[in-house]
């Protein structure tokens, strides 16, 4: 049984997470098929969960046009691209013993401090020179928007099969990481933190991405989100629908979040219509599971949809 | 320790494929949906292990009936434990009735006028519970003409009146046909549990559970190993895991469920709880997945099917 053939048996029941899923690979193929620009938020652990290499071939092949990311992802992706590795650790653990062994929790995955150091901290350091020095020579000001700070750190880092970040700038790609400060990439400006002997010259200018952002919002002929998880990366996609005009005609969510307590992580897409970030009429669900087991199903079964035939 | 290793999903792929691929990554919801495809696929092949399949939640309404009944006509599970509920609509089912495809957002009130009942995003019609109190008791004067004894283990009922069914899909038939018990301790707390209980005060006809421990018991204690597929948690799975602490614990063990283990309930709580209740041992495989069982449990199946020989 191929992945697509299970996904349309979850679609002949049509019930529960089953039908929600297969409705999800429906909409995402509609909106590849459509030309719609895609908007993906990308949020919650999945670097380290293993979904990189999903997302690079998501990029290669054209399924996402627009990349929002939290910043953690892209440390994770950096990490991975110059030799640091995530471990398959266990959750029932003694969190004391792995603090003193300096080894880091995220769940189930274990990743060790130094790696951070070694593949994070001292290479990204040399790249935030070598941005400065180029911008420098070239027109006197080391300010640059987010999007542009990662085209660079694309085309300057070491070539590499394995890096969303590389990825995105050889198929050009932007890459929107709003909360960058929010993750390494900010501890990079802590001048007393270990590893950080000077603190980067560029200046990021945090709302330097938003004109430009919008712009690709207005225009686009449709608009499509996939959202992973929720978090700043979803509210900076459906604010700029909402401010556009340009409510989303396609959206796909897949969260564990619950909508009680009123976070946007949880909330349903029909919130979003009444806030005007999502069409009434738009194909939109949201799958109540875990990432990483919905998402390489939701992937697996429109790539045979649209790439096998 | 091993890494976790990028997924790589590419066009075209088997279950399994997509299954190896969440192993390699082996973290997370994906990493424990690799590790209970592999359990089920043991429980599958070992001819050593009593497989105990345990229904809670909506697995009938939920599109799944066909692929529980596939399990037991292989006689891949050696007894199931179920709620009333999913009896209950198996029956509806069997009487022609059918699970509709309908809102979550739905107006119940105008629902309940128009009598029609909600199951999240699944509708069903009342009348069908009106047609299922004629059959049962129709199909109840049968079973009752052929036995002289009106004291019955429900799972007796329950195999008379699978006896008497003619449908391809129905689970209830198929364990008839293949001789799985089916076991329903709170049978009462459902429909087909308001028509056997007035059938029976005015019929002479009770429910005598103890002959069903006697079974159960029975069971366990010719087992050589003990597995069980938990789906939910409920009364099913504390039957189960009760049932197999006469011996000492299940050897190996998946539950899938969406409840969460800081309540404190039975059916959020990890199977590792149940090591400290000798219900499941120490060294056994055991494995919960956090996810929407529509959604894993045809995964888990497609995958461990392919596994037989």
């Amino acid at each position: 049984m191929t992945v697509n053939q299970l996904i349309l048996e979850m679609g002949r029941s049509g019930s529960f997470g089953a039908g929600r899923l297969a409705k999800a690979v429906d909409i995402y193929e509609q909106m590849l098929r459509d030309d719609a620009t895609i908007f993906f938020g990308f949020s919650g652990a999945m670097v380290p969960a293993g979904m990189k290499q999903i997302v690079i071939e998501m990029i290669k092949r054209d399924m996402v046009d627009v990349i929002v990311s939290t910043g953690a992802n892209m440390v994770h992706d950096f990490v991975e691209a110059y030799g640091g590795r995530h471990f398959k650790g266990t959750c029932q653990t003694d969190d004391s013993k792995l603090y003193s062994e300096k080894i880091d929790r995220i769940y189930d995955v274990f990743i060790p401090d130094q790696y951070f150091v070694d593949c994070f901290d001292k290479p990204m350091l040399g790249i935030c020179q070598e941005i400065y020095g180029e911008m420098m020579k070239n027109k006197n000001s080391p300010r640059l928007s987010i999007s542009e700070f990662f085209k660079k750190v694309g085309m300057l880092m070491k070539p590499c099969e394995d890096s969303i970040i590389y990825a995105a700038y050889k198929a050009d790609k932007p890459i929107y990481v709003p909360a960058l400060n929010d993750s390494c990439f900010g501890l990079l400006w802590d001048r007393k933190y270990p590893s950080v002997k000077e603190v980067p010259k560029i200046q990021l200018d945090v709302m330097g991405d938003m004109e430009n952002f919008f712009e690709m919002f207005r225009a686009s002929k449709k608009t499509g989100a996939l959202v992973l998880g929720g978090g700043v990366p979803k509210n900076f996609i459906f604010q700029a629908a909402f401010t556009t005009g340009k409510k989303l005609d396609y959206a796909i969510q897949i969260t564990m979040d619950r909508p009680e307590p009123g976070g946007l992580s949880g909330a349903t897409l029909e919130e979003a219509v009444s806030w005007g970030k999502v069409k009434s009429k738009a194909s939109y669900v949201q799958v109540i599971g875990d990432t990483t087991i919905c998402f390489p199903i939701m992937v697996a079964a429109v790539m045979e949809r649209i790439f096998e035939k | 320790m091993d890494f976790v290793q990028q997924m790589k999903i590419v066009a075209n792929i088997q279950v399994s494929q997509l299954v190896e691929a969440m192993r390699s990554s082996g973290v997370l919801g994906a990493g424990r949906v690799a590790k209970a495809a592999e359990v089920l696929a043991d429980l599958l092949k070992d001819p050593d292990y009593t497989v105990f399949l345990s229904l809670a939640g909506p697995v009938v309404p939920g599109g799944l009936r066909s692929v529980v009944a596939e399990l037991i006509k292989r006689r891949a599970v050696d007894a199931v434990v179920s709620n009333g509920a999913n009896i209950t609509h198996d029956l509806v089912e069997a009487l022609g009735f059918r699970h509709v495809k309908g809102n979550l957002a739905a107006d119940d009130v105008k629902l309940g006028e128009e009598g029609i009942g909600r199951i999240g995003d699944v509708y069903v019609e009342q009348q069908a519970f009106q047609a299922l109190e004629k059959e049962s008791y129709r199909l109840l004067d049968r079973l009752l003409q052929e036995k002289t004894e009106r004291k019955l283990g429900v799972y007796e009922i329950l195999e008379g009146l699978g006896r008497l069914l003619v449908d391809g899909d129905s689970l209830l038939a198929a364990a008839s046909q293949t001789g799985v018990p089916v076991f329903s301790p709170g049978i009462y707390d459902s429909m087909l549990g308001l028509h056997l209980w007035t059938y029976g005060r005015s019929k002479g006809l009770t429910v005598d559970l103890a002959k069903d421990m006697d079974r159960m018991a029975e069971l366990v204690f010719n087992s050589k190993k003990i597995g069980a597929v938990i789906l939910g948690g409920g009364m099913p799975k504390h039957y189960v895991l009760g049932a197999s602490m006469l011996k000492g614990g299940v050897d190996a063990a998946l539950q899938i469920t969406m409840d969460r283990p800081e309540t404190g309930s039975l059916s959020g709580a990890t199977l590792e709880e149940a090591i400290s209740w000798r219900k499941a041992k120490p060294e056994g495989s055991l494995v919960t997945v956090t996810a929407d069982f529509t959604i894993v449990f045809p995964l888990l199946v497609a995958y461990a099917l392919s596994k037989l020989p």
